[in-house]
């Protein structure tokens, strides 16, 4: 039976030896700390009990031993931290808090961190990495070619790296072909004299 | 998820201040209005039995202070939501505490240092009896560091915190006659690692 359940109406005031010791040996030999229902019986019993009191005397045995560990008080630094913890306002730093929870704002700093991922990238994309890879391939150019104007080279661009497919009118990524797309490119003949010869 | 506290209007707000304006309930009442007076009361009540609890528990001084520290946090962030009349503030601050030691204590147990021994001891003590007591506490330390998580933890709940049969029990998830027996158990554990030394050092009462 669980005594999670007991009360003061489980006792008719009077308590066996058995009992008392059982109580003895859980909660020691401190009134304060037996049962508040079986106080008054235990009292009783102890004052009527020779037996009772060696019992309660060897449970003091126990209580001594663990009194002589005695916890250290708090550090003065601690009290003031935690004094110093301010509860004004809780409910502000909560909100604080449960706004970064929320799905919105988080959404749109990772649309932000992308745009700028993606603006990075163009850049990146436009970057001439290699200027003497530019002039390799304008030298290996027949000499008439190299003899055209300045400007259709300029238009062009520089090779891509071989690891990296030349960008072609029509295909996709952040090459040069966008730049050429539309109004601004070259009659088709121009654009196939201008296609830069490979690198051996 | 938990209900926005509306039922505390100022009304209920005021009638629980005027019943008991030095409840444990009140005080959190006044905390959640940012009453700053009304936190350092709290922090006045609780601090010193919360460390020596954690103390009892971890056996180190700084991890005891760090879950003191932590528990009053906790504490912090649950006054907006404190239900007055429900669970005792006490209660919830001891369980609080108790699970931040448990959860210290399952991740980095280490035997209990004795230097807090030392810097108790008191200093008009003979250095003879100083000696004697400082041997039995580490005795003590050691017994108590040797008993099961939850025999201590009886131990320190109603030995050294003083909580009720009921109330240990709650605390520990389990019935008050499994409290007694553990409780019985942890003692006579002690009584028999302790029983060399007590003779000798409990033999000047």
């Amino acid at each position: 039976m669980s005594t999670n359940d007991r009360s003061e109406a489980d006792f008719d005031g009077a308590i066996t030896m058995d009992r008392l010791r059982e109580i003895l040996d859980a909660y020691g030999a401190s009134a304060e700390k037996w049962p508040a229902e079986e106080r008054a019986p235990m009292l009783a019993l102890l004052n009527s009990s020779a037996r009772a009191r060696e019992l309660r005397d060897s449970a003091c045995d126990v209580d001594r031993l663990l009194d002589t560990l005695r916890a250290p008080a708090p550090s003065e630094a601690l009290a003031a931290r935690v004094n110093a913890m301010h509860p004004a306002a809780p409910r502000l730093r909560a909100d604080n808090r449960r706004s970064w929870r929320s799905p919105v704002p988080r959404a749109m700093a990772l649309a932000v961190s992308v745009l700028i991922g993606v603006f990075i990238g163009f850049g990146v994309g436009n970057y001439d990495p290699d200027p003497v890879a530019e002039r390799q391939t304008v030298q290996t150019l027949p000499a008439a070619e190299t003899a055209a104007p300045r400007t259709e080279a300029a238009v062009q661009g520089p090779p891509a790296p071989p690891s990296i497919a030349a960008p072609r009118s029509g295909s996709s990524g952040f090459g040069t072909a966008p730049l050429l797309a539309g109004s601004e490119a070259p009659p088709a003949e121009e654009a196939e004299a201008a296609e830069p010869v490979p690198l051996i | 998820m938990a209900a926005q506290p509306d039922f505390w209007t100022a009304k209920a707000r005021a009638a629980l201040q005027a019943e008991a304006a030095e409840s444990d309930d009140a005080l959190v009442c006044q905390v959640a209005a940012g009453d700053q007076g009304a936190w350092r009361q709290l922090v006045s009540r609780h601090l010193a039995s919360l460390v020596a609890q954690a103390w009892y528990v971890l056996g180190d001084r700084a991890e005891a202070e760090d879950v003191a520290q932590e528990t009053f946090v906790r504490l912090m962030q649950k006054a907006r939501d404190w239900e007055p009349g429900g669970a005792q503030l006490r209660s919830w601050l001891y369980r609080v505490a108790l699970n931040l030691c448990i959860d210290r204590k399952r991740s980095s147990w280490r035997p209990r240092p004795l230097d807090d021994a030392a810097e108790r001891s008191d200093g008009d003590d003979p250095a003879g009896r100083m000696a004697h007591r400082m041997d039995l506490e580490r005795a003590v330390a050691a017994a108590l560091d040797r008993l099961t998580e939850r025999q201590r933890t009886a131990i320190v709940l109603v030995h050294y915190q003083g909580f009720t049969n009921y109330e240990a029990a709650e605390m520990l998830d389990t019935s008050v006659d499994a409290l007694e027996s553990l409780l019985s158990r942890a003692r006579r554990l002690l009584r028999a690692a302790l029983e060399a030394e007590s003779g000798d050092l409990l033999g000047d009462r």
